[in-house]
């Protein structure tokens, strides 16, 4: 059998097309896994002071609902710290895992850009958001030390 | 928006958080007492009070307690706990709620309200008698 030069070169590029192509899904796949590494890191080390401002948050808006209306300029405070605590919360979360918390940023965060102070019932809505959301956290930890790396 | 209960334990969740709310606007009025015998006697918990709350039929109870925690067979170190419980409509058998973090909060709105404290300040800042 006998190839001749323009054919070799073809055979050549053509495996050089197909390198490209299977470099181009190693380097996707690498970045997606670093994504994902990032992440799982980043929710390890913020994890329990996350959950620590959260269980605040909660507090904090449990006591000041025994003073309320009393305590609405407080609660106003407490409002943009809770949306704080949850924006830097939701880029750590899971994207499956992240629909309680984003849920209740959205409320956190018009009540918060209100200008009129925020009901009892919409706070304690919110304080019901919050525990919800612990909860959710706290299994997502379980689950997190018993999932197999990626 | 309403959150949605959709397992057992946010139905525990919200029924605290329902405690909590009757708490705190005065509809569920709770009052102080000493330990029943029951939590003292055949048990190394310290119980040093009891706060109840009659609900409809039944009876609430709320109790901090300290209980001893063992690391080892003979080493321990005091815990402080937490109990809420439910009588039946008899109000001779009670019924503990599962651990959750909330029923602290629950125990801030009790004493706040036992203990009086807004009375307190508003007599305080308008200078009269306290509870007069």
């Amino acid at each position: 059998m006998c190839l001749t030069m323009a054919t070799i070169v073809d055979i050549i590029a053509v495996v050089g097309s197909l390198c490209s192509i299977i470099a181009l899904a190693l380097t996707i796949g690498i970045f997606v896994k670093l994504r994902h590494i990032n992440r799982d890191f980043l929710f390890q080390a913020r994890f329990p002071t996350l959950k620590k401002n959260l269980t605040s948050h909660r507090s904090t808006l449990s006591k000041l609902l025994n003073t309320f209306p009393n305590s609405s300029g407080e609660i106003a405070v407490e409002l943009q710290k809770l949306v704080a605590t949850l924006k830097s919360l939701i880029s750590k979360v899971d994207r499956a895992r992240r629909a309680s918390t984003k849920d209740l940023l959205k409320r956190t965060q018009m009540l918060s850009c209100s200008s009129l102070p925020a009901s009892q019932k919409q706070v304690r809505d919110l304080y019901l958001g919050i525990v919800l959301v612990e909860e959710e956290l706290a299994n997502f930890s379980k689950d997190f030390k018993w999932r197999p790396s990626q | 928006m309403e959150t949605k209960p959709v397992t057992d334990e946010n139905k525990i969740t919200k029924a605290i958080a329902a405690i909590i709310q009757e708490t705190q606007n005065g509809r569920l009025v709770w009052k102080a007492a000493d330990p029943p015998s029951e939590l003292t006697k055949g048990t190394e918990d310290i119980v040093e009070i009891v706060y109840y709350a009659d609900r409809h039929e039944r009876l609430l109870r709320l109790f901090p307690f300290k209980t001893k925690y063992y690391t080892d067979e003979d080493v321990w170190t005091w815990v402080d706990d937490l109990a809420l419980e439910v009588s039946d409509e008899s109000r001779s058998a009670w019924w503990r709620f599962p651990q959750h973090r909330i029923i602290t909060d629950l125990l801030e709105a009790v004493r706040f309200k036992t203990v009086g404290v807004d009375k307190f300040i508003d007599s305080v800042l308008s200078g009269e008698e306290p509870f007069g």
